[in-house]
């Protein structure tokens, strides 16, 4: 107000003039609202009537916004709220009857309407009159006002000031009956809906988006009615059912406007309650299918499914049986859709995600429901194209489709039962299909689904196919991220272990159905997946033995030979499948595996074949000399842990593994003799073989080929001097006390270099030695 | 200063995955250290120990692929020295004589190895040797019926509180073993 | 009145006496020249009775006269033909015969039976007036004329025949619409009840209302005047409605200063009354229909219970209202 007047005319911009009228107005309003309540404390009501009717007159406007208006209104709520607290003081002294006539005389049929309300509030606020005769009374006049923004706030007004005044089920019967209320709101419901369309026609068509803005501003307006309704304690569901829903939606029928059918829908579903819904919804969802192009139908069923499917799991007891809350809706979705052949298919596919999440939570059990579901959208999806499907807004619905009933079973095997399932899956693109395949085996993984059928297996490896094998759509694998891949592949391989079975016929089958399946997956993906194959056919074989060992499985010894070769082969094959593709360090470790089983399970013939293939591995494919050490350190270790009774099979292989020892680098070769003295002296419950001339001669050896190297380590010398010791400690009388006092005497002596890093190590065995004692060795 | 201590987890090899009981026992803020055996065998599991602590000690096992783990490896966590490797180097596997012989080339207060998926903690000459077990109770060649374990230790000054977790019939027990610095 | 008339100067003063008027009504008649005058109010054929005092004044010793006589007359007055009057009613009551007039005297004088079948009247062009009238005749000079004016109302009798009005209107393929007004025959506190349908609206209205026009029309033939006044316009609708649409119409007639409907008063003048019903669209356009109704006093009034006067067979309450009617002219659009 202290702005200075621009001397220039100034061109105001759309929002400034606003601004400047509502000024205007609202100063108007202020000053006519202050001579009104002058008047009425000075008891001069005729004199406040008056102001007040001037007060109205500033909503004859039309040059405000709708929302301007809105401010402008709620400035002349206040006033008129001020004069209604007057009326009903009764210092007038007047009786209702004359004022309710006298404000009748207002030339204006706004102000005179305004005035009605405000003293017809007060007359049923007083009890001189029948809320009921009141309500009617008004409600009728109201229909003075056809311009859509002011008939919207007068009616919104009328909504206003009678809401407490609304005959309810404890209302005296000569006041009214809920009746009469439900009859009053449906009324103003009706004519605010209308007046609210309206607003839509007369704008050009130019403006129509600003027209549509203006109405989604003044939505509220019209959705109040319906609150109302929900609040009056009579409206119960019967009442809703048999009065109340018919009317709401034949007006929103019969409104034939986008906008409103819209808001009007999702408004009724969310102020009216979940057991109402119930039972009417085949009323709501038949409109549905009656609403004009263009009405986000999907939205509105799906919030009302969503909805009710959460009051479903809060009460189940309470949803009645003979509601098929489920039949209902997927008879109507399935006839809404076929009523709307424009309907997007992202939308189609919405319902279908509501439709299946309402299903599983009202009948989490059902499986039935949920496979049709998945078979409706099947039968759609095959009417559509390719390049619809695959959009990215559709493939995200599949994919909900395919992943709500991994959620709601927690259990792959009853999703692998729904028939419609994996065809669904099929029509999706490569990398949607891999990311549902993913999401299979990660909730069988989090689930820790046990997988105990052969059949299951394979309809599961043939439901995730995507990451099992090769397919035509899958881009190169130079285009794929290796780690990503590896990530997938580890899951995949991570599933054999829920691959489970008591009875081992069954089992087994399931190891050669699983083969079967990843044997097609090429060598990026059976390096990652037959290894954990390899393993639990080898527990599998062990615990077999077990098994007949205590006598719970009664079988021969042919019989249990010939079960052994079926297993053997089984697992040198898968093996070789790795060897074959050239992953010889693992390929050598799986056949040492093999190998420990094996004897294990007393099948000793085995044995010989495992450890040829793994020297030959280790011959021909590990080159490096570091990974040969490393290789031979743990053929040593594994050969030492067998319990092979057959001596020549064992000596050859000792001895083949000195000769393979004798290949490598000196100081390797040095360390490695030193470990060969392990195979000479072997003392464990399995196995007693006692050899104190080769140990000897073995460490001898390694002390020999040490001493001739160029630069001869101390830390070798340490170790020989260390396993020298471990015979000794074992009471063995393989090394003789001489022997380990010549050579810490010898690696004192000659190797002993200040700042060796294995000084350490070598101080650490002297101590040793000290502290133990030992008879005839004096360090 | 909480260290945890676990190997043998073969994942996907022999197991889908480290026990839920498990993994919710070790949360993040309340780990310092995890020193591993080996034997992961795949980058998820090194990614998961990465994200329980940024302080990682992995040695080699014999089917761990990756080549930047080596085959032995001394950390020093306040006054003690962790001697970590996995153990199937050791012959023969697990054998104490053998382990003392590693714990005495590595020059280390407490030995840490696995391989045999046998959990135990014993002090021998004044020293702490620890086989964590496998923490998935994963298959093996050597020990029979495995079940899954894993090992905490509380290091306080000279002291260790050693907690044992192990997973029997889906209940996790845990036993505790004191060990004093010599 | 005369401005030569002879009161200025007249050697007495009068002062009328109308008997039973202690409780009687009165109303407020504005004269020439805009002085009101407040009149007794006489129904029907109650008798006037009453007195008139002569007063001498000081100077004046006696009056010689031919005689005083007293009159009751009704008589109309048209406003275009000053000097014509009509007296339809007359009664003379001789006071005294010729003689000398030496002190004050008071007269009585009764017209107990004078028929008064037109009301009072106080148009634009036309009066209809009833008053006594004494006269001292003179011999030379002129006489001493003095009037008194009562006013006289009749109350009707409920007419036997009050259909509603109902009607269609329009232009053809732009505007159709059925109005209706629950009576043709409305008494003066009546409220007018009604309704619009719209049958048809393709232009685009901004309001409509309702006009109530009386109309007064004098002297006959070929010389007849008309004098048309708007009493009210009441805006009944805000806005443009659409097909199917009823718009209410409620009037409260009391607030308008009324009379009856006359139809030929003494073959001089009618009063008339019409509803107006006036439609105007965005371009200042008026669409309207007029509609004679008939107004009628009612003698008997019964306090109505209904709010709503909503129903054409309850009756309105008689109350003394002020009128607010802050806001009763718009205009603009005329």
């Amino acid at each position: 107000m202290l702005k200075s007047k621009p001397t220039t005319v100034q061109i105001l911009s759309p929002e400034e003039e606003q601004a400047k009228f509502f000024e205007e107005a609202k100063n108007n309003v202020l000053v006519q609202g202050h001579h009104m309540k002058l008047s009425l404390d000075n008891g001069k009501l005729m004199d406040a009537l008056k102001y007040a009717s001037n007060i109205i007159n500033e909503l004859r406007t039309s040059l405000l916004s709708p929302k301007t208006y809105y401010g402008l209104y709620l400035v002349a709520f206040d006033y008129l709220q001020h004069l209604n607290t007057y009326l009903y003081e009764e210092k007038h002294g007047k009786k209702m009857i004359e004022l309710y006539e006298v404000v009748q005389h207002a030339g204006n049929v706004l102000p005179r309407l305004y005035l009605l309300i405000t003293v017809g509030s007060v007359y049923i606020r007083t009890k001189q009159a029948p809320a009921k005769d009141v309500l009617k009374d008004l409600i009728e006049m109201c229909r003075g006002v056809q311009h859509p923004t002011r008939g919207l706030f007068l009616r919104h007004y009328l909504s206003e000031v009678t809401k407490d005044k609304l005959p309810d089920i404890d209302t005296p019967s000569e006041s009214g009956h809920v009746n009469d209320s439900i009859e009053f709101i449906i009324q103003n419901f009706t004519e605010t809906n209308k007046l609210w369309v309206r607003m839509q026609h007369q704008a050009p068509s130019k403006d129509k988006e600003r027209r549509e803005n203006e109405r989604l501003e003044l939505r509220l307006l019209v959705g109040k009615n319906l609150s109302r309704l929900a609040q009056l304690d009579g409206v119960d569901q019967k009442t809703y059912s048999e009065v109340v829903l018919p009317k709401v939606l034949e007006q929103i029928i019969n409104c034939k406007d986008k906008i409103a059918q819209q808001y009007l829908m999702e408004i009724l579903i969310q102020v009216f309650p979940d057991e109402f819904h119930l039972a009417t919804l085949d009323s709501i969802l038949s409109t549905c299918g009656q609403l004009q192009t263009g009405v986000d139908v999907k939205t509105i069923i799906a919030s009302l499914i969503d909805r009710l499917a959460n009051f479903a799991t809060r009460n189940s007891e309470s949803v009645p049986q003979e509601i098929k809350i489920f039949d209902i809706f997927y008879n109507n979705v399935k006839e809404i859709i076929n009523q709307r052949p424009n309907m997007e298919l992202q939308d189609i596919l919405g319902l279908h995600v509501s439709l299946l999440n309402l299903t599983l939570k009202c009948y989490p059990t059902n499986k039935e429901n949920a496979n049709e579901v998945l078979g409706l959208c099947k039968t759609i999806l095959a009417t559509k194209r390719k390049e619809d499907i695959t959009k990215a807004t559709c493939t995200k619905q599949i994919v909900q489709l395919l992943q709500i009933p991994l959620e709601a079973f927690k259990n792959v095997l009853t999703v692998l039962k729904l028939s419609n399932y994996q065809p669904l899956i099929s029509c999706l693109s490569y990398n949607t299909r891999k990311k549902v395949s993913l999401d299979i085996v990660n909730s069988t993984i989090q689930n820790s689904t046990i997988i105990e059928e052969p059949e299951d297996v394979n309809s599961l490896l043939e439901t995730i196919s995507t990451l099992v094998k090769d397919e035509q759509d899958q881009p190169d694998m130079e285009d794929i991220d290796k780690e990503d891949f590896a990530e997938e592949q580890n899951k995949v391989a991570s599933l054999i272990h829920l691959f489970d079975s008591e009875d081992p016929e069954k089992l087994f089958k399931i190891y050669l159905v699983a083969r079967s399946h990843f044997g097609k997956g090429g060598q990026h993906r059976i390096k990652h997946t037959l290894v954990p194959l390899i393993f639990r056919s080898l527990k599998f074989i062990r615990k077999l033995k077990q098994q007949v060992d205590d006598d719970e499985i009664s079988l021969d010894e042919n019989q249990w030979n010939a079960i052994g070769s079926r297993i053997f082969q089984f697992v040198s094959e898968t093996i070789k499948a790795l060897a074959d593709i050239k992953l010889s360090e693992l390929s050598f470790r799986l056949y040492l595996q093999a190998m420990q089983t094996f004897d294990n399970c007393s099948l000793v013939s085995k044995i010989k074949d495992l450890a040829g293939k793994a020297l030959l591995i280790f011959q021909e494919d590990i080159a490096d000399f570091k990974a040969q050490g490393a290789a031979l350190t743990l053929f040593i270790s594994t050969l030492n842990s067998l319990s092979i009774p057959d001596e020549e099979i064992y000596e050859t292989l000792a001895v083949q593994t000195i000769k393979q020892a004798s290949r490598l680098l000196f100081q390797d070769q040095s360390k490695l003799i030193s470990l060969c003295s392990h195979l000479f002296w072997v003392d464990h419950a399995k196995r007693q073989y006692k050899n104190e001339e080769s140990v000897l001669k073995a460490l001898k050896k390694a002390l020999h080929i040490i001493s001739n190297d160029s630069t001869p380590s101390l830390s070798v010398f340490v170790d020989i001097l260390n396993e020298s010791l471990y015979y000794v400690d074992k009471n063995t009388g393989a090394v003789p006390a001489q022997f380990i006092g010549d050579l810490v005497e010898l690696i004192r002596t000659t190797h002993n270099k200040e700042g060796d890093p294995a000084l350490a190590y070598f101080q650490n065995t002297i101590k040793y030695i000290q502290s133990q004692n030992y008879s005839g060795i004096n360090v | 200063m909480f260290i945890i201590v676990l190997g043998d987890v073969h994942v996907p090899h022999r197991s889908h995955g480290i026990p839920p009981e498990f993994k919710k026992l070790l949360v993040p803020e309340k780990i310092q250290h995890i020193l591993c055996t080996g034997n992961l065998v795949s980058k998820e599991i090194h990614d998961y120990f990465k994200f329980l602590t940024s302080d990682v000690h992995i040695v080699k096992g014999d089917l761990d692929e990756n080549a930047s783990y080596p085959d032995t490896k001394v950390v020093t966590i306040g006054q003690f020295k962790f001697g970590l490797c996995h153990g199937h180097q050791v012959v023969p596997w697990g054998d104490k004589v053998s382990l003392a012989a590693l714990q005495r080339q590595l020059d280390v207060d407490v030995l840490i190895t696995g391989h045999t998926h046998a959990l135990d903690v014993y002090e021998s000459n004044g020293k702490l040797f620890v086989n964590p077990g496998s923490a998935t109770g994963s298959f093996s060649n050597i020990t029979n019926d495995v079940i899954p374990s894993f090992v905490l230790m509380d290091v306080q000054g000279n002291n260790i509180t050693v907690y044992i977790y192990k997973l029997v019939d889906g209940a996790v027990k845990v036993e505790k073993v004191g060990h004093t610095k010599q | 009145m005369n401005f030569f008339s002879n009161n200025f100067g007249t050697p007495c003063s009068f002062d009328f006496q109308l008997d039973n008027c202690q409780n009687r009504k009165t109303i407020e008649v504005t004269q020439d020249k805009g002085k009101t005058e407040k009149l007794f109010v006489f129904v029907g054929n109650e008798p006037v009775t009453g007195k008139v005092s002569v007063s001498l004044k000081e100077k004046t010793k006696k009056i010689e006269h031919t005689g005083i006589k007293v009159e009751f007359v009704g008589q109309i007055e048209l406003f275009y033909d000053r000097g014509n009057h009509y007296e339809f009613t007359s009664l003379v009551r001789e006071l005294s015969p010729p003689g000398e007039l030496t002190e004050n005297t008071t007269y009585s004088y009764d017209f107990s039976n004078v028929e008064k079948q037109y009301e009072s009247y106080n148009g634009t062009n036309v009066r209809l007036r009833y008053f006594v009238r004494l006269t001292i005749g003179r011999s030379f000079g002129s006489n001493i004329v003095k009037e008194h004016d009562i006013w006289v109302i009749n109350f009707n009798k409920a007419p036997e025949m009050n259909n509603n009005i109902k009607m269609e209107v329009g232009i053809e393929d732009c505007l159709h619409i059925e109005f209706e007004y629950n009576k043709s025959k409305y008494h003066l506190k009546d409220v007018i009840i009604g309704k619009i349908y719209f049958l048809l609206v393709r232009i685009k209205i901004k309001y409509m209302e309702i006009a109530l026009i009386k109309r007064e029309s004098t002297g006959s033939g070929p010389n007849v005047f008309n004098e048309s006044e708007t009493l009210t316009k009441f805006e009944i609708m805000d806005g443009a409605p659409v097909r199917g649409e009823s718009i209410p119409v409620r009037l409260f007639l009391s607030v308008f200063d009324l009379t009856p409907t006359y139809r030929a008063v003494h073959n001089k003048f009618s009063v008339k009354y019409f509803l107006n019903l006036a439609l105007v669209d965005e371009e200042d356009k008026k669409y309207f229909k007029q509609q004679e109704i008939t107004l009628w006093r009612r003698g008997v009034a019964k306090p109505s219970s209904s709010i709503t006067a909503g129903s054409n067979t309850k009756q309105q309450p008689q109350i003394e209202i002020p009128t607010p009617d802050p806001d009763s002219t718009d205009d603009s659009s005329d």
